[in-house]
Formats: C-alpha cells, structure tokens, sequence
C-alpha cells in the first residue's frame, strides 16, 4: 500500500489501475497526467540508474509511474545492456556521470554465465565450482571497487529462476538450484560488509508471482522475461525496495485493542470468551500481535488507544497467557472514552513525535473517520473488520518498510520511555535550570568521521523541527566537507542520569574566503529538545572558530513547514540579522566572540 | 468501434502519433518510432487489446498493418 497522503485519491486509484492493468498505452495516459500536476505534489527530485543484463527499456514507463506515486519526481536512465561494471566503476561513464541518486543492478545467471544455459550437467565439478567462485569473486570485486568509489546507494537484485528444472538436476551434484542458491546467498551476504548496497529480492519476487511472471516468447524475441501481465507488480515492488532511502518511514503505531489485537470485545463477551491464541481464529490475532513485536524490534513505537474499561485490558493482559504482547511492550496506554484523536495528540506531543510519522490501526470505520477528520496527518490503516485483512493490510503497509536499524534507533525505543520519566521530574520542577542541573547532562562533541556518518545523513534526512537550513545532504555531500581540514563539522551525542542518547545533533560550518565560515546545517533531533543541547554545540562551535582565527560567522534561518520553532534561535545565541525576507533570515557573527558556557551541562571537546 | 480502428488506435498511441496519420499501408519504414523497441510493446498491446496470442514464429513479421492483420484474421479476428 503505497503512502502518498498528497494526491488525490483518484489519481492514486488510476494510477495502480493502470500498473496492474499492463498497458503502456493507460501507463503513459496517467504520466502525462501526473507531469501536469504542481510541483510540489510531484515531490521530490529523484534519478534511478539502472544497470542490467536483460531488456527492460520497453518497460521503463511502468518504473517510472511505480516511483511517481511515492510521490517523487522520478527521472530513469537505462545503461547499455549487459555493461555492468563499464557502467558502476567508472566515474566517467554515462551513468556515473549523470549522478544518480541510486543505482539499481538488473541480473540473471544466464547472461552472468553465458555457458549455462546449456545443460550443466555436461559440465564436470571441478569446472561448475570454478565457474560459481569466478563469479562470487566477480561481484565481490565489482562491490569493492563501487563502493570505495561512491556512495551512492546501490540495489542488487537477486537472481530469478527463469529456467525450468527436473527432478534429475534437482538431485545431481551440480544443478542449476544449487548455483541459484549459492548466488543468491552470497548476493544476501553482501549487506552485512557494506553499509550503503541494499538487495531486492527479484527470485522471491518471481517465486511469489510464478510462471505469469516469465514471458519466455519475449524473452527468446527480445530478451525481454518480465511478462506485461506482472510488469507493473515487478515496478511496484523496486518502488517499495527504494522508497524507504529516501522517504520517511513510520515511528509509532497506534492500536486499538478489541477485535485487533484479540477477537471479540472483551468488556461484553468476558475475558473467558475472547478469541487469541493457537486455535482458530485466535491463530490469525496471535499472528497480528507477533507481526506488532516484530515491529517494535526493528524501532517502532507501540502505543494502545482503547475506549474500555483499564481493568478489563488489563485483564486480559494479566490473566490471558496465550498472548505474545504484555502491557509493558507498550511505550504508552491510553484506555478511555475520550476520542482517539485527543489520546494520540496526547501522545504525539509526550513523545516529540510528528503526527505524520504514526499508523492507526482501528477496526471501527467511525473510529478511523474520527481520525481522518481531526488528524488528517496520521496515516489512518483501511482494514475490514476481517482479521486476515488487518493482518495483511499491516504486512503490506510499506510506511513500516526501513532498510537498517541503525544503533540509535534501537536505543529508540527505551530511550522514549526515559522521555516519559523524564517529563513527570519536569512537572514536579519548576525552575527549568534546576531541572536541567538534575539531569547531570553530558554533552560529548566529536568531529564528523567515517564512524558517525551514517547517522549523520540519516538524521540529515529526518530532522524537521530543530534544523535551521533543512539541508539533505547525501554521504557523498559529506564526505566533501570532511576534505577541507578548516571546516569546522561537529557532532554532538547526549547521556543523562537516565540514560545516552547516541548522536543527537550537528552543527556544520564550512570555510569560505576571507576567514568567514558559513553554517550550513545545524540541527538537534527531536529526543534532545528542551534540554539546552544546542547552547552546548555552539559553545564548542564558537570555540573552534576562535580557535582557526575565524573572522566572520555567517548563519541562515530558512523557513519550512516545521521549523518555525528556531526562527529566532540565531538570535538567542548571540547572532545580528542582516537581511530578513519572509523565506529566510541571514545572520552575521563577528569573532573573536565568547559565549557563556552553559552551566548546567558538561561539555566533553572533541 | 470495428476492429480496424482499435488496430489503428493501438499503434497510434503505442507509437505516439497522430491517428489520422495510421492507414493500411502504414509500416515500420514510414513510422519512426516502430523498431525493435516499439515492436515489444505493439505485440504485448496488441495481445492485449484482441486477447489472443501470436506465435514466436509470427513476431519478427509484423512489419506492416497489412500483415498483422492478415495474423489476426487468421486467429479469427474479423477485419
């Protein structure tokens, strides 16, 4: 289920119409349609290369349309066929030369080893296995060399099972299945050396969607295997594999607890006759309460919204032992008989959390109406009332889709918890300076590094509300500013008396001429607002250009939709306006300057 | 519509012209999209459209409305 809360629905119902429809001429019809439209619901800019052993060029509009609906402005170059590494490892090539946001590789053992597609039972072992080492050493060395050059995120597919195998190669010693497995094993491997390679599952995507997925006759014609009839299943599918690169992904579910998490509602039928469990139809709940653990594992917040009586939830929760969820796997508990919109801005502003990063997850049509109406910026699940339904809306939700949990995000889940111990110290103080000192804040600031970088472009791309520039910045952008040894690019990580917080902001100034530093980005994740971290980081900033003998700080304050909390930031911290227009606020900053160390946190420099 | 304007429509829009511009002596030398590329998705299209399927043997053919519909009417489709 694609997430585009900006176009219309109708637009969205055409355009998967259309990509399951197969038809390029309706495919095309809705493109043009779609470059009509402002802009700004057109999304953001994004160029995909695609690499690739096969034909696929007859196609590409599908891609395209798949791409478009995220919505992103999508623009695609097709390299020369079967040039693989001509293409990724030379930075003057036509595709490296484009620069790509992304490069997604296209491959089947048939055109890898043009010799199997005869029979490889006439090979003998000792060549079979030095064909599979060949290639393992192939692309082994294809990655190395990629990504000491580049960091722009590449997706390697799998490899498709397109031949037909009998029983006979199924039980040699060499057979196809067994070269299949091999590659595709090592093609999974190659994730857990380098960070920026993802995999797309084209052979699980083929095994799923099966012999309609192979179009043999064009595959003999043109080289062309992925049928018209899947073509825009397959486009949807590398839609869904890159969306979460460059799209936010989902924080928080919100659930509902009678006839979601458990069958019946426990308040009337009574704990005894609520349906959860190894039996039918308790299977499928106990299947959607696993699925929501496995959520919570990989970062995302759960919270429970139910209109109930507390003691009968907790009840169930308490006495129901065939439940894989307990009370405490939840980050908050709302049960009233409030509206659910009240109980999730509730939520949304204990935990700093944007509306538009939750899922609500109601089985009452009224419920998800409510919700719809009030908080139109909470992605509301459209789920029946049928328990495989819900289960497979969640399963098929790709705003839970994430590449990697990072470290930080698996701290996440504990350290909001903290954030709620936190705010009940804060209501009970009321100097915030004291309640600051009680915090025992440590602030330790390090210079940007090949150890922090990737968290570093990952809160580049996900800070909203505390970023003065809102610059998305990609590794490679930041591996530029490290080359000037004058660029002064702090980071800052955050403990307390609760807990640490990991990287949780940056300040980044970059040297200009006359002894001048321009800040280009500065901003603090939403976990260490209120706190007084960014007077530590400025310290540490002002301190260091003092240090290079810095003249002049210059500083801008551009406008966004969710920034308007450091409008005046610059000025706090001791900066003059210069120029003020209603898109952007430019500040200058004459040093030698000093700026009073915070008192209440403790400043480890560099 | 009969089965020679939705021929026409086809090719029209799949090769991006102008459908007054299609008539029966229309071929791959007098369209300049129609080569290999266009080929793949005139076949898939026309598959598509009449709901049957050519034979391999068939496709490196149907260089010219002539021929395929010559094709269709053997699969029964009146032209």
């Amino acid at each position: 289920m694609i997430i585009n809360m900006k176009w219309p629905q109708n637009l969205l119902n055409d355009s998967n119409k259309a990509l399951n429809n197969g038809s390029i001429i309706e495919v095309r019809k809705i493109l043009k349609k779609i470059s009509k439209l402002s802009r700004k619901m057109r999304g953001k800019k994004l160029k995909l290369g695609i690499v690739r052993t096969f034909t696929i060029e007859a196609q590409i509009d599908f891609i395209k349309l798949a791409l478009s609906v995220l919505p992103c402005n999508i623009e695609i170059k097709v390299a020369d066929i079967d040039n693989i590494e001509q293409e990724i490892l030379d930075l003057n090539s036509k595709l490296l030369k484009w620069s790509p946001d992304i490069i997604l590789i296209l491959w089947r053992l048939e055109e890898l080893i043009p010799s199997f597609k005869s029979n490889p039972n006439n090979l003998n072992l000792k060549k079979y296995k030095n064909f599979v080492n060949k290639l393992k050493l192939r692309i082994n060395e294809m990655i190395d060399i990629y990504t000491s050059l580049t960091n722009t995120p590449l997706i390697i597919s799998t490899m498709p099972i397109t031949k037909k195998i009998n029983i006979y190669d199924t039980n040699n010693l060499i057979s196809f299945r067994k070269i299949f497995e091999e590659i595709n094993l090592y093609i999974f491997k190659l994730n857990e050396k380098y960070t920026n390679i993802s995999i797309f599952d084209f052979n699980l995507w083929s095994s799923i969607i099966g012999k309609n997925s192979y179009d043999r006759k064009l595959d003999f014609f043109a080289r062309q295997p992925i049928s018209s009839s899947s073509i825009g299943l397959f486009a949807s599918e590398i839609s869904r594999s890159i969306r979460p690169l460059f799209f936010s992904s989902a924080k928080a579910i919100v659930l509902d607890a009678d006839n979601v998490l458990w069958g019946g509602i426990v308040g009337e039928d009574g704990i005894n006759n609520i349906k959860i469990g190894n039996d039918f139809p308790g299977n499928i709940y106990k299947t959607i309460q696993e699925f929501i653990l496995r959520l919570k594992s990989q970062g995302i917040l759960l919270f429970l919204i139910s209109k109930n009586n507390e003691k009968d939830v907790n009840n169930v929760f308490s006495k129901v032992d065939t439940m894989p969820l307990k009370l405490n796997d939840f980050d908050a508990i709302k049960i009233n008989w409030n509206k659910k919109s009240i109980n999730l801005k509730e939520i949304a502003s204990d935990y700093n959390l944007g509306l538009d990063s939750f899922v609500f997850v109601d089985d009452q049509k009224f419920e998800r109406e409510e919700m719809k109406f009030n908080l139109p910026q909470v992605y509301t699940l459209e789920i029946s009332e049928n328990p495989i339904d819900i289960l497979s809306s969640l399963e098929n939700c790709w705003f839970f889709d994430r590449i990697k949990t990072s470290k930080e995000d698996k701290i996440r889940s504990l350290d909001y918890n903290l954030e709620s111990k936190r705010k009940l110290l804060k209501d009970s103080m009321k100097n915030t300076e004291n309640f600051l000192i009680s915090l025992k804040l440590n602030a330790a600031i390090s210079k940007l590094s090949k150890n922090n970088i990737s968290r570093t472009s990952q809160m580049l791309i996900k800070t909203n509300q505390f970023n003065l520039r809102t610059q998305r910045h990609s590794e490679l952008q930041l591996n530029k500013f490290m080359i000037n040894p004058f660029n002064i690019l702090l980071i800052l990580s955050l403990s307390d008396k609760f807990g640490n917080q990991g990287i949780v902001g940056l300040i980044f100034g970059c040297k200009e001429k006359d002894n001048t530093i321009f800040i280009d980005s500065f901003l603090l994740s939403c976990r260490a607002l209120g706190r007084g971290a960014e007077k530590a980081l400025w310290y540490a900033f002002i301190n260091q250009a003092n240090k290079y003998k810095i003249k002049k700080i210059k500083a801008e304050y551009i406008v966004s939709k969710k920034n308007s909390q450091v409008s005046s930031l610059y000025e706090e911290l001791g900066m003059s306006c210069v120029n003020k227009t209603r898109f952007k606020t430019v500040y200058e900053l004459i040093l030698p300057y000093k700026y009073k160390k915070p008192s209440w946190i403790k400043i480890g420099l560099l | 519509m009969n089965n020679k304007n939705k021929l026409f429509k086809v090719v029209a829009e799949v090769f991006n012209v102008k459908l007054n511009s299609i008539d029966m002596n229309t071929n791959s030398n007098n369209i300049k999209n129609w080569d290999s590329l266009g080929m793949i998705n005139l076949i898939t299209e026309i598959e598509k459209t009449f709901n049957i399927k050519f034979d391999i043997l068939e496709i490196p053919l149907l260089h010219s409305i002539k021929i395929i519909i010559e094709k269709l009417e053997k699969k029964g489709i009146m032209f």
